[in-house]
């Protein structure tokens, strides 16, 4: 199976359960810095598949305790899915709840998949682009309805002898430059994250108008997302 | 043996095996390990003076094409005697020839790479056609053995009047593909040249490391493809085999050929996957 054919399962398995989701391809992004977090995530589990498989690459410099946060990790496909969905509706909360004007975007996910297999000499692979999955405008997803989708995805790629993972690129928040909204607030909405899902979030990039005159409340788009420290250093 | 003996030998080992490549001396490397007391200027200084010796003119070049020479280098930016040179600062001798010899051992996996790239592209069923971008060839020296040739001299002259420590070494050679749109580069030869090139180097206590200078992509101008897609083909193409590609230079070929309203993001014709440089 192709990590495109595991894309089509996941679309296949979500249309059967009946759930009001889109899988939307995303096109190459342009700005790939903006994702650096999570393509350094990424390479870390790669390295470490590679290991299992045909190749061994070790990044210079890299410490082996950054492996042993991420390899913890690397075996749960759908896991940063769930995760996102529960980011997406905490983010919905505080900023009701705070009544902040701000709107954010999901960045979607990417997908690597390792066939166990495979006999080439590199048995990872990387999907184009990425995807997202878009409810339908004013439909409601209920969490054990996405867990139904997960739990039979896992055990399709577990059938087929395939490793799979999701990684989420987290969300971008933006602003108008005129909203009064400090970027240590972002980084507290990352914290809170944190504190109340247990997910290592952290502020990534920002973005001013016009950065010559930036100020602490002048950004206009910032992104927070999943650590490379995967979990909480507490 | 030194770099003007080497310089030879690659000139005429590629007319020998009629490769498609140009061969490029990359001069001097001026290496300064101390970052906090030398500055990248105090170092352009010198390299300025070392360009003013340049004056020697060449008889058999006639006086007005030496000067129409000149003045294209005077439009790109360049020193009117431009010499070919290269800076690093805040590296070590030794840092150096580590990361050339962790670098030479990548171009051993370059022809599957490239494997892995053809299939990326089909996967995407994307119009691109690959080519070697081209390759370096790096000199060693072992501890005691001088590899110099007369331009180094001339700046090792001027570092000491100076007083500034900084070493100089050769950079190596560039041997790239002709031009866009030119046949491919065989790997199997430019491995050959290196074979050839060994044992005559190693008498004299130096040793040759091949590196690639990465991949080219090329299409059709017509064909209308975001410049984002190669970039995302460089991503994959890095986490999946682990050598750091990025996508840049890229180019629409002659003006003439470019029609109104094309984009250089939408109708480039070629664009070059870069891997990363030890200095």
């Amino acid at each position: 199976m192709t990590p495109k054919d595991v894309k089509e399962l996941l679309k296949i398995l979500i249309v059967e359960e009946g759930l009001p989701i889109d899988v939307v391809d995303i096109a190459p992004s342009r700005g790939l810095s903006k994702h650096s977090t999570t393509e350094a995530r990424i390479k870390d589990v790669i390295t470490q598949w590679n290991k299992d498989g045909k190749i061994h690459v070790i990044p210079p410099g890299r410490p082996e305790i950054m492996e042993f946060y991420v390899k913890t990790d690397a075996d749960s496909p759908a896991k940063e899915l769930l995760e996102a969905s529960a980011v997406e509706a905490l983010l919905e909360s505080v900023i009701a709840e705070q009544k902040l004007a701000i709107h954010f975007t999901d960045c979607g996910l990417r997908l690597i998949t390792f066939a166990e297999d495979d006999t080439t000499g590199y048995p990872v692979k990387v999907l184009h682009g990425g995807f997202r999955l878009e409810k339908w405008v004013g439909s409601e997803v209920e969490r054990s309805e996405l867990e139904a989708v997960v739990h039979r995805f896992e055990a399709s790629l577990k059938a087929n002898r395939l490793k799979a993972k999701m990684f989420h690129r987290g969300f971008q928040l933006e602003k108008s430059v005129e909203v009064e909204m400090a970027l240590s607030q972002v980084k507290e909405i990352a914290e809170k994250i944190d504190t109340t899902l247990g997910i290592n979030y952290v502020l990534n990039t920002y973005e001013y108008a016009n950065r010559d005159e930036a100020s602490e409340t002048s950004w206009t788009s910032a992104s927070i997302c999943v650590s490379p420290w995967r979990f909480p250093r507490r | 043996m030194n770099p003007n003996d080497v310089d030879a030998f690659l000139r005429s080992s590629v007319t020998d095996l009629e490769l498609p490549v140009t061969v490029f001396n990359g001069g001097p490397l001026l290496i300064s390990a101390d970052d906090s007391t030398i500055s990248r200027a105090d170092i352009e200084g010198i390299v300025q003076q070392w360009m003013e010796l340049d004056s020697s003119e060449n008889d058999e070049i006639p006086h007005e094409v030496q000067e129409w020479l000149a003045s294209v280098k005077e439009s790109y930016g360049l020193h009117r005697n431009h010499r070919d040179h290269s800076i690093s600062i805040g590296k070590t001798i030794s840092q150096i020839y580590e990361e050339v010899e962790r670098f030479a051992l990548d171009t051993e996996r370059i022809p599957e790479v490239r494997e892995i790239l053809k299939s990326l592209i089909a996967e995407q069923e994307l119009p691109i056609a690959i080519f070697y971008r081209g390759f370096e060839i790096i000199i060693l020296a072992d501890d005691g053995t001088r590899y110099h040739n007369g331009e180094m001299m001339e700046l090792e002259t001027l570092l000491k009047k100076e007083g500034l420590d900084i070493h100089v070494l050769h950079s190596g050679f560039r041997l790239t593909r002709t031009e866009t749109g030119s046949s491919d580069i065989q790997f199997s030869k430019i491995q050959e040249i290196v074979v050839l090139l060994q044992p005559m180097l190693k008498k004299y206590g130096l040793r040759v490391k091949l590196l690639s200078e990465g991949f080219e992509l090329e299409k059709d101008q017509e064909n209308r493809i975001n410049i984002a897609e190669a970039k995302e083909l460089a991503l994959r193409l890095t986490l999946m085999t682990g050598i750091d590609f990025s996508a840049g230079g890229y180019g629409m070929g002659l003006k003439k050929d470019v029609k109104q309203g094309w984009t250089s993001e939408i109708n480039w014709n070629s664009v070059t996957l870069f891997t990363r440089r030890y200095y």
